[in-house]
């Protein structure tokens, strides 16, 4: 059974993360999200609280607390700002726990401890403009160059790219893929546009070009060659860990429904004294029971096993479906002031609609949950416990 | 100089959830979360800064029942170095309350000893003067700023209508307000050394003392009507007439 009750420890961790994030995120929500701007100082604060790095050991900076403090951590900034979520998922998840997982020891030494301090914010890049769900065929390139490699191609859609000084890059090596540590001021190495985005806005999401950009081999992630295997694992942690941004999202939706339908009153009532309101309250709310359910369990076997695809891919197909439902109907409950943009509502909604596309379309993660369950069926001749 | 620091603390229940029966006015304390009370976290805080200009330890006492080992925790995620949990807690007492702490101040060797100046929950404010007069060590009270020179206590204390500052010899006893400072957020390392430090849990043999009776906690009866003006037109007359006919 999932355990989905909070260790002392956990409890303690989301009280402070829950303090931190009703002190320091909720006020500025909003203007994180009108004026598409990250705040960076917030961002350095988590760093001295040591949110940055749970799941990195001690020696490097971090506290060695693991997934589901990650998961928890994602869950209460998504209440407050789901953006802030996605770009501490990409430097705590994508970027930094990729180094520590595939990093040499001097690697890990030398990068880590910046990366938990908030000092230096990371980024990965993947994402091709010709190569999106199939991301392995990718045309990013490294040819070998006297005492290391030089990089040729470009990424896009890149989170915290346009700020980012780590980038974890993914390149073609022969027929086979590698990854590599570029740094913002590795010469060969620039930075495109930042994108005007629907929601997700303050994290900023950008382009990075690469023109010869020289690595050397000291520079390179895990062996070349094993790329495949790094995107593969790091891609089912990643699934699990931005899909409890979600159920924090979702948490803030229901608050405020429940809260918009026994207050507005119309033909003499509380909306919510109404069987069709209830009806969207009782969805709501049992899709997201099941979201928070699904998340605790990913997260405990998928820590155990990054490669388990069929975990992660259903719980990130599943509670980002449910929370843009969630965030859409509580922008209905709200009516036409959910409508209007001085409402959260309407944020909640435009940033859930991230969650179907970001880390796998929800396409690809039908895909894949599929694949799984007829692959294991023709090895086992049963359904995987 | 490196000092010894006990910070005083309690656990009450979470005041933001409380609520107040409505048919019989009573206060609903059952079920609630138990929480660190805020004072204490300004102690706790208080003493922290202090050994982190001074060096030294901290050792928090509370006495509290079995459940209050969390509240110890989250002390030693704010900083405490070692915690004493007292049993046997029963209820607002204070001439008891501070015999029992005293008895565990005298024991550990120290130069100060915090608390906050009254706790959320019964308002005595009795326990900074009690404790002092039981040690027989000086107190300064409602301190909203403590510094160390030269081996004494100096505090900034805040009065009815201003604010003085006096100095004492160690050991003392220093009860401080909620202005002093803005407790942390314990960062996560911390969090995680929560469950290893050294928490000594202990039953007292202090028996009751003079224990408060509760007259009355009742809340009085306040009942709130919400109106709503929806014709703007007729406005503020309106409102006024509202006004003077709900308070006759
Ligand atoms: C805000 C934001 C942040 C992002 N951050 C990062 C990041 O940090 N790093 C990174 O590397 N990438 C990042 N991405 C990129 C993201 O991973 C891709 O957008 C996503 O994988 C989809 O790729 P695509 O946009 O190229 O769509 P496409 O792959 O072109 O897909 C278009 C449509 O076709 C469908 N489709 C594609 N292939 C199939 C198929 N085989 N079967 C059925 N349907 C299919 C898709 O589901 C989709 O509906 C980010 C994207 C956004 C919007």
């Amino acid at each position: 059974m999932p355990q989905t009750v909070d260790t002392e420890t956990e409890s303690m961790l989301r009280e402070s993360v829950r303090a931190f994030v009703k002190k320091e995120v909720a006020p500025i929500a909003k203007k994180i999200d009108r004026e598409d701007q990250f705040p960076v100082e917030v961002f350095r604060k988590m760093g001295k609280l040591g949110f940055l790095g749970v799941t990195i050991p001690e020696e490097y900076g971090g506290s060695a607390m693991g997934y589901r403090a990650q998961g928890i951590i994602e869950e209460e900034l998504g209440y407050a700002s789901a953006s802030l979520g996605l770009s501490y998922g990409a430097h705590s998840n994508l970027c930094m726990d990729s180094i520590y997982r595939n990093g040499s020891p001097e690697i890990r030494e030398t990068y880590l401890p910046k990366l938990c301090s908030g000092e230096w914010i990371g980024s990965l890049c993947l994402t091709e403009p010709e190569s999106g769900s199939d991301a392995l065929a990718m045309k990013t390139h490294a040819e070998k160059a006297d005492g290391g490699w030089k990089i040729t191609g470009s990424k896009t859609l890149i989170t915290n790219a346009p700020l980012a000084d780590i980038f974890v890059v993914y390149a073609k090596t022969g027929d086979s893929l590698s990854a590599f540590v570029a740094l913002a001021t590795d010469s060969g190495l620039s930075r495109g546009k930042k994108f005007d985005k629907m929601g997700m806005r303050g994290s900023p999401t950008g382009e990075l070009f690469f023109d010869s950009m020289y690595i050397p081999d000291n520079r390179t992630l895990g062996a070349i060659g094993v790329g495949k295997d790094i995107i593969m694992s790091g891609l089912n942690l990643e699934r699990v860990i931005l899909s409890f941004i979600f159920i924090g999202l979702a948490r803030r939706g229901i608050e405020m429904s429940v809260q918009y339908a026994s207050s507005r009153k119309q033909g003499g009532k509380p909306i919510g004294d109404r069987e069709l309101i209830q009806e969207k309250l009782a969805y709501m709310y049992t899709r997201y029971e099941t979201s928070k359910m699904l998340c605790y369990r990913a997260v405990d076997e998928v820590s155990k096993d990054p490669m388990n695809v069929l975990s992660a891919a259903s719980c990130i197909l599943y509670t980002t479906e449910a929370a843009e439902y969630i965030a859409r109907e509580a922008l209905q409950i709200w009516g036409g002031m959910g409508y209007v943009s001085d409402s959260e509502v309407e944020r909640l909604l435009r940033d859930a609609v991230l969650g179907q596309i970001g880390a796998g379309t929800t396409e690809i993660r039908k895909k894949l949950v599929g694949h799984e369950l007829i692959k294991n069926y023709v090895k086992n001749g049963r359904l995987p416990e | 100089m490196a000092l010894n620091i006990i910070v005083l603390i309690k656990q009450i229940v979470d005041i933001d959830l409380l609520k107040v029966n409505p048919s019989t006015g009573s206060p609903e304390v059952q079920n609630l979360p138990l929480r660190l009370e805020n004072l204490s976290k300004n102690a706790v805080e208080e003493a922290v800064r202090i050994k982190e200009k001074n060096g030294g330890k901290i050792y928090a006492i509370c006495f509290g029942t079995e459940k209050s080992s969390s509240a110890m925790k989250e002390a030693f995620a704010m900083g405490v170095d070692e915690g004493f949990v007292i049993t046997g807690y029963q209820g607002n007492d204070p001439a008891r309350t501070s015999m029992v702490l005293a008895e565990k101040i005298r024991a550990i060797p120290h130069d100060i000893v915090l608390l906050g100046n009254q706790s959320a929950e019964s308002y005595t404010g009795l326990l900074p003067g009690k404790i002092s007069r039981i040690l027989g060590e000086r107190l300064l009270s409602n301190a909203i700023k403590i510094e160390i020179v030269n081996g004494r206590a100096r505090a900034t204390m805040a009065m009815e209508s201003e604010t003085v500052t006096a100095e004492t010899q160690l050991p003392a006893v220093i009860s401080v307000t909620q202005e002093i400072n803005e407790p942390r957020l314990p960062p996560v390392m911390q969090i995680l050394q929560a469950g290893r430090k050294p928490m000594n849990v202990s039953a007292t043999g202090i028996k009751e003392v003079t224990p408060n009776k509760i007259i009355s906690n009742i809340a009085p009866k306040s009942e709130r009507r919400k109106i709503v003006f929806e014709d703007i037109e007729k406005g503020i007359p309106e409102v006024a007439k509202a006004i003077r006919e709900a308070s006759r």
